[in-house]
C-alpha cells in the first residue's frame, strides 16, 4: 500500500511523476566527467586531479598510480602529456587496466540526469566487451525479408524487382489498410472438383470496412497468383508508365558517365557508405570534365491532368469520406488519387528481420532465425538474461528531510550465483542522503523449478546469511534509507558491480569448444572437468527514481 | 428477483437456458439464443424476427415503452449491447460492438468490433462503422457470400448447441 500512497500524487499537482529503474549505457553518459573520461587530449587534462580525487573516495586504484605519475617531470607543466602517459602505464598491468576502467566507469555516470539511461528491457549486453549497449552503440543488419501476412521468405535478390511488396496473393485494403481476403461469389467453388469455373468470380474483400472490389470493378478468374493478374493493369497505369520512361532517361545519362548503371536504384535496397561516396565524388568529378546541362530535355508522354479539374471537384466535396484520407493517398504514391472509386488495393509491404551488432567488438548481440515462421533468436544477448534486474519493490512516500526506506531487489537471470556490490553516487543534484544497509551480498542463481514455485523460497540455512532484508528464489532485496534533501524527484545514481561466474572461452580457446566440453564434464571417464571458470566482474551505473518528494506531510 | 419472463418461443427456434431473459419476448423462427446472452425486456416487448443469432455475453434491451422489433438474419456477436430502438435485417454487430439508446439501424448494417453509434441517430442501410476512430461509409458488393456463411452458421448451432445445453420452450 506504501507503493500506492507514493504513486499517487496529491490532485491538481501535474502529471504524477513515476519511480524507475534505468541502466546507464557508456556510449551516452552526460556530463563533464562523461566527456573528460572519453575525449582526447584537450579534456583530459582534468583526469589526474580526478583521480586523485577518487584516491580519496576509496576507490580501488592501486596505490603505485602515483609513484607510476612522478616518473613524468614535465606533470605540472603539460598535464595533458602527463595524463597521456599515465594511460600508457596503465596497459602495462590488467589490475590497472581494470581499476582504470572501474575509473572510467565510475566517472561517466555519476550524476542522477537519466538521460542516456534506458530500461533494462532496451538494451544489451555485449560479451565480449563486458559492456551495456543501447540502441545507440548497436547497429542494424537486414537478416531476411518477408511477407507478414502469407510468412513467406522473398530471396534478397528478388525484392527489388518485387518493389518492396508481396508479389503473391496478399492485399491490403485501399480503405482502411487491413488484409483482404479472396472470396468466390460462388461459396461452393473449390469444393466440387470440375465445377464450371464463372469468370470473373473471385473478388477481394476487407473483414474490417467491407470494402469489396466489386466496387471497382475488379474481379478475378482464379483465387491464385492475384498479383501477376494485377500488376498488368499496374503498369498500363499513365503514372507508372510515366515513372518508367523517366527512369529511362535518366539512366541513359549515368551510362554516359561511366557510372555503374543502376547504381542509385540500388542505394535504394541497401546503403553502403562506400557507395554513396563514389557516387557523390563520381558525380562531382564528371561534372568537371563535362557541363552537367548535357542533359537532354524531357518531354513526358502524359499530359498531367489540369489542377483546376481537381480543384472544382474538391471544392464540389460536402463530405470528407467522398475524398481520400492522406494516408489513402500515401499508400497508392503513383497516381495518388482524391477519388475513392480509384483507390486499387495493393500489395502488401514485405518486412526485414534485422540483427544487431555492437560497434565497438563487431560481435553480434542478436540474431532472428533466418526463416519467417521461426520465431526464435539464434543469438540473443540482452540485457535481460544477463544482468541483475533491479526492481523497486517496496516504496514509502518521499519526504523532505525524513528518512524514508526503499526495498531494491536484485533477481538474477545467471545460471551462476553472483555477487552485487553497490555504491551510492555522490554526484547527484541534489545530494539525498543515502543509507544502503547491505552494500555487497549474493544472489542465488536461476533455475527454471523455481518459476512454478508459489511463495518466496529461503537459501539452504548452512549458507552464509547476510544482513539483506529477504531473500527468494534467485532474488535477494535489500534496504535503503534516504533523506530527500529537496522537494521534487527524487533520482539517485547506484553504481552496481556485479560479480558472477563466466566460462574463460573467449580470445583463449575456441567458442565452438564450449558445448563439447559441457558434454565432457558430464560423463564419468574424464572425472576432471575441463571448463575453467572465471570471475568477471562489470561495473555500470543505474539511475532509480523514487517519484516525487513532498516538502511536508499534508 | 425479477418475475418469470414471458417468452413465446418458435417451435424451430433454439433458446438456451442459463441466459437472462426478462419481460415480454417473442422469438422467431430459426433463432439462436446462445447460454449467458442478456435479453431485458424491462419496458415493451422484444421480438425477433427468424434467423437471428445472439451470441454469449450479448446485451439486448429495450427500456422504451414501445416494443423492440428485431429484423431476420442479424447477428450479434460476443459482448455487443443493442440498446436501440428498431433493427432492420442481416445486420451484424460485431464484437462488443455498442449500439445507444434511440438509435435506428436499417439493413445490413455493420458496427465494427468496440465501435458504437451515436445515441439517438438513424443509420441508413449498409453503413459500417469501423475502426479505431468509429469510421463509417456506405458500402456496396454483393453479400452474397455473408448470407451463405450466416445459413451455414445457424445449421452448424442447431445441430451442436442442443447437444450440450438444455432448451427452453414458451412459457
Amino acid at each position: 500500500m506504501a507503493t500506492m500512497l507514493a504513486l499517487n500524487a496529491p490532485p491538481g499537482q501535474g502529471p504524477v511523476i513515476q519511480p524507475f529503474v534505468h541502466y546507464r549505457c557508456l556510449c551516452s553518459s552526460p556530463g563533464p566527467s562523461a566527456t573528460a573520461s572519453r575525449t582526447p587530449s584537450t579534456t583530459r587534462t582534468a583526469t589526474p586531479t580526478r583521480t586523485t580525487n577518487k584516491d580519496d573516495k576509496d576507490m580501488d586504484i592501486d596505490p603505485t598510480t602515483t609513484p607510476t605519475t612522478d616518473i613524468t617531470p614535465l606533470q605540472d607543466l603539460v598535464p595533458a602529456a602527463a595524463a597521456l602517459t599515465l594511460h600508457q602505464h596503465h596497459h602495462h598491468s590488467l589490475e590497472h587496466e581494470q581499476s582504470k576502467a572501474h575509473a572510467e566507469v565510475y566517472d561517466s555516470g555519476n550524476n542522477s540526469n537519466p538521460h542516456g539511461s534506458h530500461s533494462l528491457s532496451r538494451l544489451y549486453f555485449c560479451d565480449s566487451c563486458d559492456e551495456i549497449r543501447c540502441p545507440k552503440c548497436t547497429q542494424d543488419e537486414i537478416v531476411c525479408y518477408y511477407c507478414p501476412n502469407c510468412l513467406f521468405d522473398v530471396p534478397t535478390a528478388s525484392v527489388k524487382s518485387d518493389k518492396h511488396k508481396c508479389s503473391r496473393n496478399c492485399f491490403e485494403c485501399p480503405i482502411c489498410q487491413s488484409t483482404l481476403s479472396v472470396v468466390s461469389e460462388d461459396p461452393d467453388a473449390g469444393m466440387f472438383a470440375g465445377g464450371q469455373a464463372i469468370p470473373g468470380q473471385y473478388h477481394l474483400t476487407c473483414n474490417m470496412c467491407q470494402w469489396n472490389s466489386q466496387e471497382i470493378g475488379m474481379t478475378f478468374e482464379k483465387p491464385t497468383g492475384l498479383a501477376v493478374q494485377l500488376q498488368k493493369t499496374e503498369d498500363a497505369l499513365p503514372d507508372v508508365k510515366e515513372f518508367d520512361r523517366l527512369k529511362d532517361h535518366l539512366e541513359k545519362y549515368f551510362r554516359v558517365h561511366n557510372l555503374k548503371p543502376g547504381l542509385p536504384s540500388s542505394l535504394l535496397t541497401s546503403i553502403q557508405p562506400g557507395s554513396l561516396h563514389s557516387l557523390r565524388y563520381g558525380s562531382s568529378s564528371s561534372h568537371k570534365t563535362q557541363p552537367s546541362d548535357d542533359i537532354s530535355p524531357y518531354t513526358p508522354a502524359v499530359q498531367v491532368m489540369e489542377d483546376t479539374e481537381n480543384l472544382e471537384k474538391l471544392m464540389s466535396i460536402t463530405n470528407l469520406s467522398e475524398t481520400t484520407t492522406m494516408k489513402q493517398r500515401l499508400r497508392q504514391l503513383q497516381n495518388q488519387t482524391y477519388s475513392t472509386q480509384r483507390l486499387h488495393p495493393q500489395r502488401i509491404h514485405l518486412r526485414i528481420k534485422k540483427s544487431r551488432r555492437c560497434r565497438s567488438c563487431r560481435h553480434i548481440l542478436v540474431k532472428p532465425e533466418q526463416k519467417a515462421q521461426a520465431t526464435g533468436f539464434k543469438i540473443n544477448l540482452i540485457a535481460l538474461s544477463q544482468l541483475p534486474n533491479i526492481t523497486i519493490a517496496g516504496l514509502q512516500p518521499m519526504i523532505v528531510q525524513t528518512v524514508s526506506r526503499v526495498i531494491l531487489r536484485f533477481t538474477n537471470p545467471r545460471h551462476e550465483e553472483a555477487r552485487v556490490s553497490l555504491r551510492y553516487g555522490d554526484g547527484a543534484i541534489p545530494n539525498h542522503g543515502v543509507v544502503i544497509h547491505s552494500p555487497s551480498f549474493t544472489v542465488s542463481p536461476f533455475n527454471e523449478v523455481w518459476e512454478y514455485e508459489v511463495g518466496t523460497m529461503v537459501t539452504a540455512p548452512g549458507s552464509v546469511q547476510e544482513d539483506v532484508y529477504e531473500r527468494t528464489a534467485n532474488s535477494t532485496s535489500i534496504a535503503l534509507d534516504i533523506t530527500p534533501a529537496a522537494a521534487g524527484e527524487v533520482k539517485i545514481p547506484l553504481l552496481v558491480t556485479f560479480t558472477f561466474k563466466a566460462h574463460k572461452l573467449q580470445s583463449d580457446t575456441e567458442p565452438s569448444a564450449l558445448p563439447t566440453q559441457l558434454v565432457v564434464s558430464g560423463s564419468k571417464d574424464h572425472p576432471a572437468p575441463e571448463i575453467e571458470l572465471i570471475d568477471k566482474t562489470v561495473a555500470f551505473w543505474t539511475v532509480i527514481g523514487f517519484g516525487e518528494a513532498l516538502p511536508t506531510f499534508s | 428477483m425479477m418475475s418469470r419472463p414471458k417468452l413465446t418461443i418458435s417451435t424451430r427456434a433454439l433458446v438456451c437456458q442459463d441466459n437472462d431473459l426478462r419481460g415480454e419476448i417473442y422469438v422467431g423462427a430459426g433463432t439462436v439464443l446462445h447460454p449467458q446472452c442478456r435479453v431485458w425486456a424491462t419496458g415493451g416487448s422484444i421480438m425477433f424476427g427468424s434467423g437471428n443469432i445472439v451470441e454469449e455475453n450479448a446485451v439486448i434491451i429495450n427500456r422504451g415503452p414501445e416494443a423492440l422489433i428485431i429484423g431476420d438474419n442479424n447477428v450479434f456477436e460476443v459482448g455487443s449491447v443493442m440498446e436501440g430502438m428498431k433493427i432492420g435485417n442481416r445486420n451484424t454487430l460485431e464484437v462488443k460492438a455498442h449500439v445507444k439508446p434511440g438509435t435506428w439501424l436499417g439493413d445490413e448494417c455493420v458496427i465494427g468490433t468496440v465501435c458504437s453509434t451515436n445515441e439517438n441517430e438513424v443509420l441508413p442501410d449498409r453503413t459500417v462503422i469501423y475502426g479505431t476512430r468509429g469510421e463509417r461509409r456506405i458500402y456496396t458488393g454483393s453479400r452474397v457470400n455473408q448470407a451463405t456463411v450466416h445459413t451455414r452458421h445457424l445449421e452448424y448451432l442447431m445441430l451442436m448447441l442442443p447437444k450440450f445445453n438444455h432448451a427452453r420452450t414458451s412459457s
